[in-house]
């Protein structure tokens, strides 16, 4: 990354982070985006694009991965420490705030009922987006095989998530070539 | 072992599963917190679902939801940064040393590989929510209307998530 941008202090990155956060409906990935690189100028595209690619092969959530690693850069182990804390705790405030209200209202059959519509359309959500996920992957015999699999292994046969993914990761980088040409390293 | 203790080992646990993000995991969640442990019942779980999806910010609150509906809001807090305590640390470690090693052809490589794993879970969330809310009329006519809306057009996902909420209070009406 190039130091022509000042360093931020912890402090400011928990803003910067909160800031992003509180306005992520549906996603933070696209209000990270829109702060860091066109409002702030604190990232060029490529280099955006470059954290978040390693974001995505690590685990956990990926825009929060992206958050660490950018507060690394700019104040080190404080810096990664306030802007995850930025991303989580002012949404978790409000999330909470909200659990709260909802569960005020819920003795009432309406409210019961309006929270079961809105569950079910929260399990819609999960289905489309699997569906756009799948985009790139539709037509690619591995890839489908691995996922119809995967849906098997954990929706039907509902195994342990860490068992099944000590079988399913080292099988979909195999049959996805990754160990191809020299292996990982 | 306190609730609390119990909810923040799980955290830490699930953390390094969320394989491609954190939505992987909301099926383990759902193992955990409804099937083995009976921690909710199937409603609580959708609703905290629900809620952590019209709330803003990152896809992971529902892990945090679930430690403030058992041990208030302290361990909400507290439950929500122990699920995102170890993933952080291993990307600021892997930034610092892996990011160089990784040409971006073989990062790639392995982005396609995990694109079916976490496919497959998501939809696996998708589909195991409703199943456990008992499938009836309501629930799977919402959840299929949303599917195919969130799925082929841009309508926002609040917006989709409301739509629910009020054809839900009508059909109690």
């Amino acid at each position: 990354m190039t130091e022509q941008p000042p360093r931020l202090t912890p402090p400011a990155l928990f803003l910067l982070w909160a800031a992003i956060a509180v306005q992520g409906f549906g996603g933070t990935l696209p209000f990270a985006r829109r702060e860091l690189i066109e409002r702030r100028r604190l990232l060029t595209e490529a280099e955006f694009a470059e954290l978040l690619a390693l974001g995505q092969i690590l685990p956990g959530p990926n825009v929060i991965n992206l958050s660490a690693a950018f507060g690394d850069r700019h104040a080190g182990w404080a810096g990664a420490a306030a802007s995850v804390a930025g991303m989580v705790v002012v949404p978790m405030l409000i999330a909470m705030a909200l659990a709260s209200l909802v569960g005020a209202a819920a003795t009432r059959p309406e409210v019961q009922s309006a929270l079961l519509g809105m569950a079910a359309a929260a399990a819609g959500l999960l289905i489309g987006t699997a569906w756009r996920m799948a985009k790139p992957m539709r037509t690619l015999v591995p890839s489908v095989a691995v996922a119809a699999s995967m849906f098997v292994a954990i929706a039907l046969l509902r195994l342990p998530l860490l068992a099944v993914l000590l079988v399913a990761l080292p099988v979909t980088l195999w049959v996805h070539g990754v160990f191809r040409r020299g292996g990982l390293t | 072992m306190s609730l609390l203790a119990q909810l923040v080992l799980t955290a830490l646990g699930l953390s390094l599963l969320a394989v491609g993000g954190a939505v992987a995991i909301i099926p383990e969640v759902h193992r955990i917190a409804v099937e083995t442990r009976g921690w909710l019942t199937p409603e609580r779980f959708a609703e905290l679902y629900a809620i952590s999806q019209a709330s803003p910010g990152p896809n992971a609150m529902l892990i945090g939801l679930l430690g403030w509906a058992l041990t208030g809001w302290i361990g909400g807090l507290l439950t929500m940064l122990a699920f995102v305590g170890p993933t952080s640390v291993i990307a600021v470690l892997a930034f610092r040393r892996w990011a160089a090693l990784l040409p971006p052809a073989r990062q790639a490589a392995i982005r396609g590989a995990l694109l079916p794993v976490s496919v497959g879970l998501v939809a696996s969330a998708g589909v195991l929510i409703p199943v456990s809310l008992g499938a009836g009329l309501l629930v799977i006519g919402v959840a299929a209307s949303v599917a195919m809306l969130h799925g082929t057009t841009g309508t926002h996902p609040l917006l989709l998530l409301l739509g629910g909420a009020a054809i839900g209070a009508l059909a109690a009406l």
